[in-house]
């Protein structure tokens, strides 16, 4: 009598042949061309797991921060859209040089002396004159 | 062939350094049980091939992702468990794969070393063992072919250690004309 394992692999020994040409390709992918190729292969094939085992514990971090950059760079471009906007509106800087003379000349007006304070001004008839200036005048 | 005694430690801490010679002697010791616990279950002898060299090339690739050395035997096996499934999945997508509920199997205590098979049975056991389902017949193999806990099943299998329990008391129950009990 024999126990279920020994019935099974009695069953299947016919393959071990096959199972050992399988055995002998895999060990001799195992064998390195060179020792620089052994250690670029041993760095490409650890690379992804140890990038995956990193990324994978911060996956959720990462996705906020992404969610933020998406927010800002929206309200950029809505900013600049708002600039670009009223830059349209904005007076070319020939309307700006002629509003600035303007202003200018207006200022100039303002602090001016005014050309009639020089002349004797003529006399106001609302105005009454000094009594004794004109008694004077009429005895002279 | 040499065969390394199950008393003898496995040479994985070797393996995983990449040394050719440790791997000789792991793909040596597990690739015929390996190779009839995959063929029992896909049927079809280039497939079960395919997918033997398929876990030792895994097997070799993510050494580092084994944690505990002794438990790489129930690792390769859940390897070749999961290219099964993808097997299974490309075959036939109305398969269904039945499952009971956790919680039976009260009476599995039987190890796979009391049960026995007359040389007369053993064509019958075999076919009583390809009539079960895929879960079922999954856990009784890895039960009889490598004698792994119901811990060790449920790891390979990815399933509740209680419904490994009902699968095996139900595949038992099944195949109960076959395999008798020592006396």
């Amino acid at each position: 009598m024999k126990k279920p394992r020994d019935v099974l692999l009695d069953r299947h020994r016919w393959a071990e042949p096959k199972l050992d040409s399988i055995r002998q390709d895999v060990l001799a992918s195992l064998q390195p061309a060179s020792d620089w190729e052994a250690r670029w292969w041993r760095r490409n094939s650890e690379a992804p797991w140890s990038f995956r085992e990193v990324l994978l514990p911060i996956r959720w971090h990462l996705t906020g921060l992404g969610a933020a950059w998406v927010l800002i760079i929206l309200l950029n471009l809505d900013s600049s859209a708002a600039a670009q906007h009223a830059g349209q509106n904005a007076p070319s800087p020939r309307q700006l040089l002629a509003a600035l003379r303007e202003h200018r000349r207006q200022l100039a007006e303002l602090l001016k002396p005014s050309p009639n304070l020089a002349e004797p001004s003529e006399p106001n008839a609302l105005v009454p004159e000094i009594r004794g200036a004109i008694q004077i005048c009429a005895m002279a | 062939m040499l065969v390394v005694a199950e008393c003898e430690q496995l040479p994985v801490p070797q393996a995983r350094a990449g040394e050719p010679g440790a791997w000789d002697v792991l793909f040596q010791r597990y690739q015929l049980p390996l190779y009839a616990y995959v063929f029992e279950l896909v049927r079809h002898e280039q497939t079960s091939l395919d997918i033997v060299q398929e876990t030792f090339i895994n097997a070799v690739r993510h050494i580092e992702s084994l944690r505990e050395d002794e438990k790489f035997g129930s690792w390769l096996f859940g390897i070749a468990h999961q290219k099964c499934v993808q097997q299974w999945r490309r075959r036939s997508h109305n398969e269904r794969l039945l499952d009971e509920a956790a919680g039976a199997a009260s009476d599995f205590q039987a190890g796979p070393d009391e049960l026995l098979i007359r040389k007369e049975d053993e064509t019958e056991f075999m076919k009583s063992l390809r009539q079960l389902s895929l879960p079922h017949r999954s856990a009784l193999l890895l039960h009889f072919v490598e004698e792994f806990s119901v811990e060790e099943i449920a790891a390979i299998t990815q399933t509740q250690t209680g419904t490994v329990k009902s699968r095996l008391h139900y595949a038992k129950k099944a195949m109960r004309k076959i395999v008798q009990q020592k006396l």
